[in-house]
Formats: structure tokens, sequence, C-alpha cells
């Protein structure tokens, strides 16, 4: 995993981001054994609390779980999964348009750059 | 952690110390070897030459381990105190007595062992020449003999009671030399430029003060009556008791003076610390 | 609860110069702060009111409730901003050193820094790089299960890899229950394995906050937003 960061936003949400990616990517598949929280924030080179307070939030949305003194799991629940994958292409999407529009472009227009894009990409 | 502290202590002193020691004692042999062969050799030449050497880096010796007694006490409260390792010793679970004491009792130690070394140097120089000497083993028996019964006389009771009393005095004598010095390096080394020479300065400072206050508390408690009571005491009692009274007068003497300049040194280090 | 590092009122002078004034801080235990400031802004004097090596002029220091000494020293594990283990020893000495002293040092911890550092136990500091005596230090001082962890400038002068190597040493050794508090003006560098920042200048305090919340309020990391407080 790619543990830099950037400087605008909370470290913590920088790493739900992060380890989000990896589950709905299957990087880290469901029913996966995560690592130790010490482990991880040693890999990352952040702190601890950092990274317990980013799995807290990550079992508030339902993508991991934890298990007494079993440690940490990805959740098996599929459909978990793909609402986090489609909240977080809506997320991207949102993004992207927000800077487009600062290109200059307007819906339809962003989606035929998407596709002539995707034509040349085929050439 | 007074144990603690003054077993390391010797530890840190006596990796300086014990190779000294061994030399010394070790030029004490090879001088009675010297001597013998002196003896032996009916030409001497070459070897009078050795033998000068010899003899002089004995004596040499002797000299430079008394020093690093002195040294060694100075310096272990200068660079393990008052030095970067002020920061580690400082910051130990242990009290600033606990710090001072440890460092007053194995100095201590050192002064009185090098004492004792050099007492054995010339025992162990005498022994390889024992057979070179007659001696009368009757008439030390009988002289040990002697003075064995005049003690009995004395009362083994004092006897015992003197010797605890001699140790006591001469370990207040030798924390008395310490403090002098921990005293001076605990001023200077508060201030923040200077530390080294400053010390010194208030080294003659606190010695010059001393040679005031001494006969000054020798006048004041003999307008006190406290010589006409040793005095009379003296004549009142046996001849064992007073001497008694007069070592732990001189105790007492030592004990006073050690804490006059034991109190300023504890509240330097314990409240104006002054770390590099 | 009790806080584990606490001062009020406390204020220090030497002569003169003010080095501290009327700092108020309190810190739960759990958390690992960074005290950051420009050099010469009391860091250093903070951390020596902290280890009982200066005594306040004003207000108090206390440590889980108590003022520096005896007690407080037992719980406090302290890395000065230099050297101050004895040249002469080797690890295997300072070891036995550290576990005199301090019932909470866990020998084995060390033993197996030590080992994963690859150093000769029979080799004295006095023969060490100044990188290697750095890291050996702070092998002894997180080696102990301390309520309190000072650190001082642990990263200062010293090479990329030596820094990761200190800051991971922190990170490993974290305890859930201890407080650590780093002093330092290389502020990028630790950034994220703080909770809270204390910024320091001139002797008082500017901002005891946490580190995601400033990122959060001003969308920027703690390091820029430092350069912007302190602008010169």
């Amino acid at each position: 995993m790619d543990w830099s960061f950037n400087n605008d936003t909370p470290i913590y949400s920088q790493l739900v981001d992060k380890i989000k990616l990896s589950i709905v990517s299957g990087q880290l598949p469901p029913g996966e054994k995560l690592n130790t929280v010490r482990d991880l924030a040693s890999e990352a080179k952040v702190n601890p609390n950092t990274m317990q307070r980013a799995f807290q939030e990550l079992e508030r949305e339902g993508l991991v779980f934890s298990q007494r003194g079993n440690g940490r799991f990805v959740t098996e629940d599929m459909e978990a999964i793909m609402e986090a994958k489609k909240a977080m292409a809506q997320e991207y999407i949102r993004s992207f348009i927000e800077t487009m529009e600062k290109l200059g472009y307007k819906g339809e227009e962003i989606i035929s750059l998407i596709r002539g894009g995707k034509e040349e990409d085929k050439q | 952690m007074l144990g603690k502290l003054i077993k390391h202590e010797f530890k840190a002193s006596g990796r300086i110390m014990g190779p000294f020691i061994l030399v010394c004692l070790g030029l004490s042999v090879l001088a009675g070897l010297s001597i013998r062969g002196m003896e032996a050799q009916m030409d001497y030449g070459w070897f009078t030459v050795l033998f000068g050497i010899v003899m002089f880096l004995f004596v040499a010796g002797l000299i430079a381990v008394c020093i690093m007694a002195l040294v060694v006490c100075i310096e272990r409260f200068r660079k393990n105190l008052l030095g970067d390792e002020g920061y580690l010793m400082f910051t130990l679970p242990v009290s600033v007595d606990e710090h001072i004491f440890a460092k007053l009792i194995v100095s201590s130690v050192w002064f009185v062992v090098t004492w004792l070394v050099c007492m054995l140097a010339f025992v162990l120089m005498f022994l390889c020449n024992l057979d070179m000497i007659e001696v009368n083993w009757s008439e030390i028996s009988y002289v040990m003999d002697q003075v064995w019964a005049k003690l009995l006389d004395f009362g083994l009771l004092h006897i015992i009671g003197y010797i605890l009393e001699l140790l006591a005095l001469i370990f207040a004598g030798c924390c008395f030399t310490c403090i002098q010095f921990y005293s001076a390096m605990a001023i200077g080394y508060s201030f923040s430029n200077h530390k080294l020479l400053l010390s010194v300065v208030f080294f003659f400072v606190i010695n010059v003060a001393l040679s005031i206050l001494q006969p000054l508390l020798l006048a004041v408690t003999g307008n006190a009556g406290l010589l006409d009571f040793m005095a009379n005491s003296v004549q009142n009692i046996s001849g064992p008791a007073a001497v008694h009274l007069v070592m732990l007068g001189a105790f007492l003497y030592a004990l006073v003076f050690f804490v006059i300049l034991y109190i300023p040194t504890r509240l330097l280090l314990k409240h104006r610390l002054n770390l590099p | 609860m009790t806080a584990t590092f606490e001062c009020k009122g406390l204020s220090k002078n030497f002569g003169s110069t003010q080095a501290l004034e009327d700092v108020n801080i309190s810190i739960a235990p759990g958390r690992v702060v960074g005290l950051l400031g420009p050099n010469g802004s009391g860091k250093t004097t903070l951390i020596k009111l902290a280890n009982g090596l200066l005594t306040p002029s004003e207000g108090e220091v206390l440590i889980c409730g108590d003022h520096p000494g005896v007690e407080s020293k037992a719980v406090v594990s302290y890395l000065p901003d230099k050297t101050c283990m004895p040249l002469w020893m080797n690890a295997l000495q300072l070891m036995d050193f550290f576990q005199d002293f301090y019932r909470d040092f866990d020998r084995q911890r060390a033993e197996n820094m030590l080992r994963r550092l690859g150093l000769d136990d029979r080799q004295r500091l006095r023969q060490m790089s100044k990188g290697t005596r750095e890291k050996v230090q702070l092998i002894m001082v997180m080696s102990r299960k301390a309520k309190l962890y000072l650190l001082d400038e642990p990263i200062g002068g010293v090479d990329p890899a030596t820094r990761d190597y200190i800051l991971d040493t922190i990170i490993r050794n974290y305890d859930p229950e201890a407080v650590v508090i780093i002093s330092t003006h290389l502020i990028s560098d630790v950034e994220e394995i703080l909770d809270e920042v204390l910024f320091i200048n001139q002797g008082k305090i500017r901002l005891q906050a946490s580190v995601d919340d400033i990122r959060q309020q001003y969308g920027k990391s703690v390091d820029e937003y430092f350069r912007e407080v302190f602008k010169c």
C-alpha cells in the first residue's frame, strides 16, 4: 500500500480512504485478516491512535469488523463493499466534474470528451 | 538505591584505580627483587642503574596512586554529576543525598585503600628479602604478648571502642576532605561560565573561610565552657574513658564542619543545578 | 482521571531572562504530543523542569499528580538532547545500569532492539558513531515501560535513515497508557506520528490542538500552519 499523505486533510481520513480503496479493489479480499494496528501504524509511519481511529471509522461504515481476541477482518458482506465502491466512484466523479467545470466544460461536453478519449484509446 | 549507586560508583572508579593499584604492587615486588639482586651481586655496574630506575618507579607509583585517589574523587563528582552524565544521574529515581553520599563513601574507601596499598607495598618489598634479614621471632612474639597484655589491661571493650571510633574519625575526615571539593564545585558549576575556574577560586575561598572559622569555633566553644568541661572530665574520669572523650570530640568537630559544607552543596545540586 | 503531565502557571527565569511564562498544559494518558517551537523558545527548559533538573520560579509541574522527585523519576523516561550515557560503558553495562535503577526496564525488549540494530554488545559507546550512540540511547529510553516519555530533539542532526529508525522505534514501543512528548523544530518529520501539538514561542504556549483538527480546520499540514503562525 502507498502510504504517502497530502497536507490538506486529516491523516485519519486519508488512512480510511487508502484502506477502503484496498478493500473495494479486492487487494484486501473479503474475510481477510488485517494486520494489527501497531504493525500498520509502523508501516505507514503514523501514530497508532490515528490508525485506531481510522479503523473505528471503517468499523462504523461496516467495512471491517473486529472479533474479540482474534483481531480485525475485512467484512464478508459483499453488499456493503459494493456500496462503498459505488460511493467512492460517485465521490471521484463529483470531484472530476468539479474540476472539469473549472476548466469550462459542461455536462454533455464532458461526456463526449470521455467518449472521445475512449475512442482514441481503442484506436 | 544507595547500595546500587555505590556499586556502580565502584565499577566506574575501580576501572581507573584498579590498574594503578596493581601496577603499584607489581612495582613493589620488582623493587624488592632489585634489592635482593643488589645484595647478591658483587659487581654493580649496569645493575645499579636498573635498580635506581625501579626504585624511582616504585616511589613514583606510590605517589601516583595517592594523587589518583584524589583525582578520581574530584573527577567522578565533576563529570558524573555536573557534566553531561548528570542528565542521566539526576533523572534516576534517587535523592540528591544518596548521590552525594555514594560519592563520599566510595571516595573515602579509595582513600583508605590507597593508604593500605602503600603499606602493603612496603610489606611486599620487605617480604621479598625476608630470608636475608635475621629476625628474632621469639623477641617479636614476646613484644606482641606484652602489647596484648597491656591492651587487655585497658579492657577489650575499650579497644573495640577505640577501633570503631578511629574508623568513624577516619571516615569523617575523608568526608570532610571530599566535601570541601564538592561544595567548591557545586558553587562553581552553578554559574553559566568559567565553571572550572570559579570552582578552583571557591575551593580557596572555602579553605580560607574554614581556617578562620575553625579557631573561631574553638574559641566560642571554649568560652562556652566546653573546654573546661572537657578538662574537668578528663581529670575526673579514668584514662581510657578520657581517650574516648577526646576521640568523640574530634569526631563531632569534623562532623560540624562537614555539615556546614554539606548543606549548601545539597541545596545547590537540588535547586540550582546547571547542567551543560 | 489524573493528567499524566500537567503545568500550572509555570514560569522560569534565568536572572533577568524569562525562559517560560505562565505555561498551562494538561495531557491525558495515551497521547503522543509534539512540543514544537523555534530554537530557544523554551522547549528544553520545559522538559528539564519536568525532569526536576530545574526548579520552577513560579507555578508547578505535576507528573501523574506528583511534583518532580524520586517517585516521578521512576515513571519518567527521558532522552536528553545530547549523549548523557557514560562513554566508557558498552551496551551490556548500560542495560545492567538501567535494570538496576528502573523497575520498569524491559531487558528483553532492549536486547531485541539491539540485536536488530546488529550492534556488538561489547563495543564501548566511545567507539560508536554519533548516530549509533543516539540509537542506543533511544533504545534504553524506549525499553522502559514508563508513564511519560520526554524526548528532547530525538531527530535533531541525524541522517534520514536514522530519523526513520528513531520514529519507527517510538511507534513500535508505543504504549496506549503512556504519554510521549517529543520536542523538535523539524515538524514535517514528526507530524504524522503525533496526536497533539503544543506550539511554544518565546516561553509561551501559543496553541494546544490535535493534528487532525488543524488539518480539518485550516486545510493545511501542521508544518504549514506553524510556518504561518510564526512567520518572521
